[in-house]
């Protein structure tokens, strides 16, 4: 059997398509932990704590992104710019249902704020949409609200109702203090008013079933989910040529020879296999290798324990591909085969972006993907989880019984065809 | 007539497992993990109507004589609000499943909002800031302030589409679009051995020959869509509008998409430099049209977007099934039926040129 490991071994280093893979993937991967710009975002930010005016550099810019996660979001034609319609906007803003978007447009009039809602109406998205005429103050002393402002409903959101009202409630505490202290200080009177109001202070707590990362480690787990997609493509296609060499052999008559011998299938699928978990278990030493340039944060745990995640996960791909593979009994099926496997598992599993929110249909198939373990088990490690180690251990060994039995009735079932 | 050819060319066609692939796994994946990465960006608020939340109040505030009224207008909110006195807010909320806590001092007051419930935190925050503005200051009434007559204008506005929709639906469209990869095995063994030749042998006109390629590839295409389309339904709950205009803007859409693919063949004469061209310049499309970012979303310059037809399409079939409306509809049709004219046209001219120039 040490013999039949050491002539596979031999066949797979002569091979250039596997060298090139031992070196590119693990280069390739370890890049990720090198050079990663953090600002790296599915534009998907969420702005649940942002309760400041959002200053927009012109009406035409958009505000559809500010609508994550269902804000209401208000857009702004402010011609007013007075300390009256400031604070009014803060309020707003400050209620923590509404998002305020804002353009300082003071020459702006009826006419071209129509105009752009119209385009607004088709290429963009919000809630509402406001106009805060250039004589905000002086019309909502002489009690024309009617011509100060004008609202346009965008949204079929129930939210406009309220924030009419509090529009309306705002614009009666603007006359009331107009009345008291005067048009021009009214602004800096109601603000000095809600600074006798009881603080408020926001505290955002992770949901449920997650295990709460902070951001730092949203990051780190975002990199490994990136590692273990691209190391997954070099294990792959490392089970791969074994694959290749047994159909090979198949070919051209070698394994009839061996058989002769005496030598029993299974110590010869067994030799396979170890030669398997040896491809594997280089990739991963040259991740090791190429990774060592890059620092620990990047990853966020122990070296040795993220090489360990990887090996664990090359084993499972490199039988899965080498058993495909077999069962293929086709050089050009096999590596069709290993590329789907490669791009399908990655995307499923969430290595690309989470799929928290996916369907549990989608979630049931993801759960079959092996990679989705790993990023389970990479969060239990960031949080300090001691059972991961079991965890992965049962993965493992759950992974390795399934695709060997299968394998191996797969394999006595062509046979028999033969 | 041509009609044993069109037969023949679809079960060749329909018998492809490429078919199967490309038309129907393919969008369906793609579009299940585009749907739940965008789902937070395209999410749409839906109103709760009733959820438990906590608070304690510190012991010895000022607010403690408000806690009835506050309990009664929370209720009015719809949240119900429960006293967990000392109680850690963390916890609470995950052993109580509560909507949010509220922790009130006499300076000021803390809200927990979570992850999971993020309509219920807002609506809480809200209901919070309110009372806290109404409580200070002086009671101006809400009464009169109902009152002021506001202008309130309601133009007309295209409804919000979630990431289930949008990416369930445009990314089908999308695939469409790079139907004529399923004609590859057809196109190519017709080139391989010869058989070009011998339908000029047969007497068979090049609009009879074209036709021949061009009817049963869009009908392959469109089943596969078809079953994609039910699928995605099914499974992920896009919706769908009427089923007989959806399928009519399909078939006009597809129609489009292989003539367009038969036309690059019939000038470069090679499937994979058709294949490729082809698919870049449906990616360009695609890219300008909003089949990756939402065409809300994309800040592309209005020009490049109307030039793309997959923006049409995509706002006419997305519009339409989501939003139950569209004014896309007419230029969609516009520029699909254009472009198989054209290309069809392009097609058997090319053609002709060419047996002209064999003979």
């Amino acid at each position: 059997m040490i013999t039949m490991i050491r002539s596979s071994l031999k066949l797979l280093l002569r091979n250039k398509g596997f060298w090139f893979f031992l070196v590119v993937v693990p280069a390739l991967s370890s890049l990720i932990f090198l050079n990663w710009n953090s600002s790296i975002n599915m534009g998907s930010h969420s702005y649940d704590l942002q309760r400041e005016i959002m200053e927009q550099t012109s009406i035409t810019e958009r505000v559809a992104y500010y609508n994550s996660d269902g804000a209401f979001v208000i857009k702004v034609f402010d011609a007013a710019g007075s300390s009256a319609s400031e604070y009014m906007l803060n309020r707003l803003a400050q209620s923590g249902l509404f998002f305020v978007a804002r353009a300082k447009t003071p020459d702006i009039d009826r006419a071209s704020v129509d105009a752009q809602i119209k385009c607004d109406c088709e290429d963009d998205r919000m809630g509402a949409a406001m106009y805060l005429t250039k004589d905000f103050d002086l019309l909502i002393s002489e009690g024309k609200a009617l011509d100060a402002l004008t609202l346009y409903v965008m949204s079929e959101d129930s939210r406009y109702e309220l924030f009419e009202s509090e529009v309306k409630a705002i614009v009666k505490e603007i006359e009331q203090a107009q009345k008291q202290v005067g048009v021009d200080k009214v602004g800096e009177f109601l603000k000095k008013r809600d600074e006798s109001l009881p603080k408020k202070e926001i505290k955002l707590l992770s949901g449920k079933g997650k295990r709460s990362l902070n951001f730092e480690q949203e990051e780190q787990k975002a990199r490994v989910g990136y590692g273990f997609a691209i190391m997954t493509l070099g294990y792959v296609f490392g089970g791969i040529f074994i694959a290749h060499t047994i159909i090979k052999e198949e070919k051209d008559k070698v394994l009839t020879r061996i058989r002769l011998t005496g030598l029993p299938s299974i110590r010869y699928f067994g030799a396979k296999f170890v030669v398997s978990v040896l491809s594997a278990l280089a990739m991963t030493v040259m991740l090791g290798l190429f990774s060592s340039f890059g620092s620990v944060d990047s990853f966020g745990m122990n070296r040795f324990t993220f090489l360990g995640l990887m090996f664990l996960q090359g084993v499972i791909f490199s039988t899965l591909s080498l058993i495909l593979g077999v069962l293929m009994g086709n050089i050009g099926n096999a590596n069709i085969c290993a590329f789907t496997v490669w791009s399908m598992s990655s995307l499923l599993a969430g290595t690309y972006f989470p799929l928290d929110d996916s369907t549990k249909i989608v979630k049931a198939i993801s759960s079959i993907m092996p990679q989705t373990w790993f990023l389970e088990a990479t969060e239990m490690i960031y949080v300090g989880d001691k059972k991961v180690y079991l965890m992965l251990l049962c993965v493992v060994a759950a992974y390795l019984i399934v695709m060997l039995s299968i394998g191996s009735v797969g394999i006595k079932l062509r046979n028999g065809e033969e | 007539m041509i009609r044993y050819l069109i037969k023949n060319n679809f079960k060749l066609m329909a018998r492809n497992w490429v078919n199967v692939f490309l038309l129907i796994l393919c969008p369906l994946l793609v579009s299940a993990v585009l749907i739940s990465a965008f789902s937070t960006l395209l999410a749409k608020y839906e109103k709760v109507d009733s959820f438990k939340a906590g608070f304690s109040i510190e012991q010895g505030s000022k607010w403690e004589t408000a806690e009835s009224i506050m309990i009664e207008s929370a209720d009015k909110a719809g949240i119900v609000l429960v006293k967990y006195q000392n109680a850690d807010p963390e916890q609470t909320i995950r052993n109580e499943d509560l909507g949010g806590f509220v922790t009130i001092s006499d300076t000021g007051y803390r809200i927990y909002r979570t992850e999971d419930e993020k309509v219920k935190g807002m609506t809480l925050e809200y209901f919070f800031s309110v009372f806290f503005e109404q409580a200070a200051a002086a009671p101006a009434g809400a009464a009169s302030a109902a009152k002021i007559a506001l202008s309130v204008e309601h133009p007309e506005f295209t409804k919000a589409v979630d990431s289930k929709d949008y990416y369930g639906i445009a990314f089908l469209l999308y695939f469409a679009w790079c139907g004529i990869l399923v004609a590859w095995t057809l196109l190519s063994s017709e080139k391989k051995i010869g058989i070009g030749k011998r339908f000029i042998v047969s007497g068979l006109s090049e609009t009879q020959v074209t036709f021949a390629k061009f009817i049963p590839t869009t009908l392959s295409v469109f089943l596969g869509i078809g079953i994609a389309c039910i699928l995605s339904s099914v499974l992920f709950g896009v919706h769908f509008g009427n089923a007989l205009v959806i399928a009519g803007l399909l078939l006009a859409m597809i129609a489009a998409a292989i003539a367009l693919g038969l036309a690059i063949h019939s000038l470069t004469d090679n499937i994979l430099v058709t294949i490729i061209s082809l698919f870049a310049l449906v990616w360009v499309m695609g890219f300008f049209g909003g089949s990756f970012e939402t065409y809300m979303f994309s800040s592309h310059s209005k020009t490049l977007k109307m030039l793309s037809p997959i923006y049409h399409c995509n706002r006419a079939v997305i519009e339409y099934s989501a939003a139950g409306s569209t004014k896309f509809i007419p230029s969609a049709l516009l520029y699909c039926g254009g472009i198989t004219v054209f290309c069809l046209l392009l097609c058997v001219g090319v053609n002709n040129l060419r047996r002209r120039g064999r003979a």
